[in-house]
């Protein structure tokens, strides 16, 4: 409670905006295979958060016919099992797009700092509506830009090439989390490269536009929040690899 | 703030002139104290910085006001939260009532992200997230109570932006309608939809038209009656053939 002290002398006149978790040994690395679950719709609900360290994953919920729909893309210094903490059995899945790595962290671990797992789930939750808005509100291609924008970002903020990078998902990922057919992003894909925007080689992008990329997404809220959205776990990860 | 289908009505105001307490509360099982033994409700009770009604109308936070590291339980009401852009136009981005808990998007955030409006005179037990968070309870923890508040939000919100990306209107507005109607308890569910048919639209991205066009369509068919703001879900399973799996989200947790 000491850090909780702490914390009250600071907020809410200067709020504690985004605490890092705490790394410590209790951090277990785990392997996850490309296209293996890290957890799967039904399996029973570990004490433990994971935070993405190497690879990715794609996150998807089952809708009542049972089939799973991506809700999201986790890459490295990302959280994953944010949304089933205090269920029984995940209702999401948690699929690696390639051969991944995660830190299991067990939850006694993630409530120091103090409040800094309830900062993080906030921001979560902030962050997933700033999805759900973006999606609302964009059209086809706005969304494709903002998606291609955000990984950017997050490329970028892991000390990667923010305008040249490799897409860890493939078409049909894209298009299933974008509300759209893998053609019609394909199709947009081309009218991109077409326009000098970007060019594409498989899954290698190179965006040699990206300030018209940004015009392209437009100059929404929501749109600005998801494409400038930085990993969270970054200094975590910082920490657990030093 | 957060969220999806807060909406209804579940159950009247306790009886005038009755004490309100926790432990009795119709919302206790959707608010903070849910799942929690009586001793410890009594706890979270203790807690209640001070409950308050809000006009029809009146703002509880506006967007971009500083935080003020507050929790909102709605004890009776409906509030809307909505942005707005630097045009000045809104963007509804989420519908609460009884039960939900308003500011679960910043905690720890330093500014307002939304703008909350009551829909109704709405009565509001605040809490400072602070004390919450310091707070001992007798057998449950009081930082994982506020863990799986928040987590459940998390998943509301990525319920939302399955609902607003997949499917036709008809799918999303039926689908809005049976996540409403599934957390409220009852046989024969009424939703009080204290919105604007624009509200609504604008929520679901589609216009107000379209939302008209759409309840009278679903009431041709059996659905659901309406009367002004009064939504009767008569055949659940009719309005569920509407979403038909092809895009339906899973229900809201």
């Amino acid at each position: 409670l000491n850090d909780l002290t702490a914390l009250r002398t600071i907020w809410p006149a200067e709020p504690p905006g985004l605490p890092e978790l705490h790394w410590s040994p209790a951090w277990r690395r785990r392997r996850v295979p490309r296209q293996c679950a890290l957890y799967r719709v039904g399996d029973s609900v570990d004490e433990a958060l994971y935070l993405v360290r190497l690879g990715g994953f794609k996150s998807c919920r089952a809708e009542p016919a049972g089939r799973l729909r991506i809700i999201g893309f986790e890459l490295a210094g990302d959280f994953l099992g944010l949304e089933a903490i205090g269920l029984a059995r995940h209702r999401c899945a948690a699929l690696a797009l390639e051969d991944s790595e995660v830190y299991e962290i067990p939850s006694g671990e993630l409530r120091r700092p103090a409040g800094a797992l309830h900062a993080l789930l906030s921001d979560e939750v902030a962050r997933s509506q700033d999805l759900a808005l973006m999606l609302r509100d964009c059209g086809a291609e706005q969304r494709l830009a903002a998606l291609l924008l955000n990984l950017s970002t997050r490329f970028g903020a892991l000390g990667y090439s923010p305008s040249c990078f490799r897409l860890p998902m493939s078409r049909q990922d894209i298009a299933e989390f974008l509300g759209q057919t893998s053609e019609s992003v394909s199709r947009m894909l081309s009218r991109f490269k077409a326009a000098g925007l970007l060019s594409v080689d498989g899954r290698l992008v190179t965006l040699l536009a990206p300030q018209r990329l940004r015009c392209v997404a437009g100059a929404g809220r929501a749109v600005q929040a998801f494409t400038g959205a930085a990993p969270r776990g970054l200094a975590g990860l910082a920490r657990a690899r030093a | 703030m957060s969220a999806g289908t807060g909406l209804l009505r579940r159950g009247a105001a306790p009886a005038a002139g009755g004490a309100v307490s926790c432990l009795n509360c119709r919302m206790r099982p959707f608010c903070l104290p849910a799942g929690l033994s009586d001793g410890d409700c009594l706890l979270v009770e203790q807690l209640v910085a001070r409950r308050f009604t809000l006009a029809r109308g009146e703002h509880l936070y506006r967007m971009d006001e500083p935080a003020t590291g507050r929790l909102y339980a709605i004890r009776l009401g409906q509030f809307k939260t909505y942005q707005l852009s630097e045009d000045g136009a809104q963007a509804v981005s989420g519908f609460l009532g009884g039960g939900d808990v308003l500011g679960v998007d910043v905690v720890g955030a330093a500014r307002q992200r939304c703008s909350a409006l009551a829909l109704c005179d709405s009565s509001l037990c605040e809490f400072s997230y602070l004390r919450l968070a310091g707070a001992s309870l007798r057998e449950a923890s009081a930082p994982a109570l506020l863990e799986r508040l928040l987590s459940k939000y998390v998943a509301r919100e990525q319920w939302t932006a399955m609902l607003v990306r997949d499917g036709r209107a008809s799918q999303k507005l039926a689908g809005l309608l049976l996540a409403m109607a599934a957390r409220q308890r009852g046989a024969v569910p009424q939703l009080q939809l204290l919105m604007t048919r624009q509200d609504i639209g604008d929520y679901l991205g589609m216009t107000a038209e379209t939302v008209s066009r759409l309840l009278c369509l679903f009431e041709r068919d059996g659905c659901i009656r309406v009367a002004r703001r009064f939504v009767q879900l008569v055949d659940t399973a009719a309005l569920a053939a509407f979403v038909d799996g092809a895009a339906a989200p899973a229900l809201p947790p």
